[in-house]
């Protein structure tokens, strides 16, 4: 989701954030689209820096969303960092953007935990709202993606051409002939060198 | 001969299983990485699993990259816990000195406290492997070039 | 960080692909990944925006086969360009072996080369690796397009070094293969101790 889509709806947003931040007391609340670009921030005026928490923030998302998908899991709802003063919480808010709170050990855990998941809900529903009432189509975010095997898909098509029609066989040869072979790359480049 | 940075001989690699193996069954883990700075599986126990274990290896060392740079952007060294919490599955990280990351994947009713706990009993034995396998340090800083060996260097 | 398993017998090397956004650093990845054999390739992993943007990394680790005795294996990177993700380029670029620089020939971009060059050698600083010694090869990319700075003065002004450079229109494939050999070759070198 980007600014421009949100409109004036990111008055909604605010008010959920600073209800967030009244309820938690914890001092920062940012949120950031999948790539880590800040759509708004709340919070006491503190020298962090913003923009780069949201960018590694993404980063860190996106690569346990990567580990879920390995798992053969949907994602990690929650990415939680305990310092010895200072503490991070990353959620994502389906495919639409990402928050991250900055808190420290003034807060409870348990209640920072409960809340932003009660705000996850809610700010869910105002980009479902946002969506449906503008006609976006977001895009899913292209987090992890294990490129298929196309050589293997071939490789199989092959066989079946094989079984129906010979004449096929020549041309699939053909486009194989084409690729870059790593056989002719060590006997005639490297050889030398290795 | 070739040369490395970092030399992994198979005593070594036995001791890590060892380690590795003695965790995962303590505190009843599904799967436990070690992985080195830059992102290399050093071992795991995921030898013929379904779950490809380079990349797995590869996403958490820049998950753990990551976590770390927040940190260090909130104003903490290194955080003590990183914790990604999953419907099924969690994910428990923690840094092998500077040397690399012990990475413990675990299921909803284990209990995180004991994770942790023999976790960190783990690291301290892996430390002293894997600063072993160090062939090379890092260059001397003053060998580096500044920032102004920089603007020499490319003289726009 | 070259790595030699003694263990698994394998040596593994870490290629990072670096250079301004959009000059074509993803787009030379998934043309290995689309025309390497299966042996030689393992899977990729391309984490990146709905724009698709690189927003963290690509990976692409690839086996050379036997060498020594050792399987050589090679763990390709790219780092995202955007100006915005300068931590995650230096995270990436820890431990580094060799470096590809893949520049972007338009003249409208030719003073990003510079600013993600120089980037280049901080950050490259910051992993405690030097840009005056590490293996790096020269990419000058998108040589298809109309509006271009002369290979002359890419030279010029880029190839600080004078290491090799190859003309590329990463698209199509042209001096893919061709950037990723050299660059092979020369961490190869590097690692291959005196007999
Ligand atoms: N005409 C032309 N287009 C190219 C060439 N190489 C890449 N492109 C296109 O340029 C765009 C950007 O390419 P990417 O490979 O995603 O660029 P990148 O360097 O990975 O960009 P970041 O991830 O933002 O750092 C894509 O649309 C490519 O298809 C080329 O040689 N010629
Ligand atoms: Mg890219």
């Amino acid at each position: 989701m980007k600014l421009s889509q949100i409109g004036d709806k990111i008055n909604i947003i605010n008010n959920d954030l600073q209800d967030f931040i009244r309820e938690t007391d914890a001092s920062n609340i940012i949120l950031c689209d999948m790539g880590g670009e800040i759509l708004t921030y709340i919070g006491n005026n503190s020298p962090f820096d913003f923009p780069n928490i949201a960018a590694m923030a993404a980063g860190s998302y996106a690569t346990t969303k990567g580990i879920a998908n390995l798992l053969g899991q949907k994602e990690f709802s929650l990415l939680f960092h305990q310092g010895s003063t200072n503490n991070i919480l990353i959620s994502n808010v389906e495919n639409y953007a990402i928050f991250i709170i900055v808190f420290d050990n003034s807060s409870v855990l348990g209640i920072v935990k409960q809340k932003s998941r009660d705000l996850k809900t809610k700010l869910d529903v105002t980009f479902k709202d946002i969506v449906k009432g503008k006609g976006i189509i977001v895009k899913k975010a292209k987090i992890f993606e294990e490129h298929k095997n196309i050589e293997e898909k071939e490789e199989k098509s092959v066989k079946k051409k094989e079984e129906t029609r010979s004449t096929k066989k020549e041309e699939e040869n053909e486009k194989e002939s084409k690729k870059f072979d790593f056989d002719s790359l060590m006997i005639d480049d490297l050889d030398d060198i290795f | 001969m070739l040369k490395g940075n970092k030399i992994l001989q198979p005593e070594d690699l036995k001791k890590m299983n060892e380690i590795m193996y003695g965790l995962k069954k303590q505190t009843k883990s599904f799967i436990i990485l070690i992985v080195d700075d830059s992102g290399q599986l050093i071992t795991s126990t995921e030898g013929d699993s379904s779950v490809d274990p380079i990349l797995l290896g590869t996403l958490t060392a820049g998950n753990f990259g990551a976590t770390n740079e927040l940190a260090r952007l909130i104003g903490e060294s290194e955080f003590t816990l990183v914790l990604h919490e999953g419907n099924k599955e969690n994910i428990h990280m923690l840094a092998i000195g500077s040397f690399g990351i012990l990475v413990v994947i675990f299921g909803n009713d284990a209990p995180i406290g004991l994770i942790r706990m023999y976790s960190k009993k783990a690291v301290k034995k892996l430390e002293p492997i894997l600063k072993g396998m160090q062939v090379q340090k890092e260059k001397n800083k003053a060998d580096l070039p500044s920032d102004e060996d920089l603007d020499k260097l490319f003289n726009w | 960080m070259t790595m030699l398993n003694f263990a698994k017998k394998e040596v593994i090397c870490k290629i990072v692909y670096y250079g301004p956004g959009l000059s074509g650093k993803t787009t030379n990845l998934k043309f290995l990944y689309d025309k390497m054999r299966s042996k030689y390739k393992g899977k990729m992993i391309a984490i990146a925006t709905e724009t698709e943007r690189t927003l963290f990394f690509d990976f692409l680790p690839i086996n050379l086969g036997q060498i020594k005795g050792f399987s050589l294996k090679y763990q390709l990177y790219t780092v995202p360009g955007q100006a915005m993700y300068t931590n995650s380029r230096k995270l990436i670029l820890k431990g580094s072996d060799g470096i590809v620089f893949v520049a972007d020939s338009q003249i409208t971009r030719f003073d990003e080369n510079k600013q993600s060059l120089r980037d280049m050698g901080h950050n490259l600083a910051e992993q405690g690796l030097d840009i005056r010694t590490i293996p790096l090869v020269m990419q000058w990319n998108k040589r298809d397009l109309p509006s271009i700075v002369t290979v002359q003065t890419m030279e010029q002004v880029l190839n600080f070094r004078k290491v090799s450079s190859y003309e590329a229109v990463a698209s199509s494939g042209k001096g893919v293969f061709e950037t990723l050999k050299e660059v092979i070759r020369l961490v190869y070198l590097n690692i291959k101790g005196e007999e």
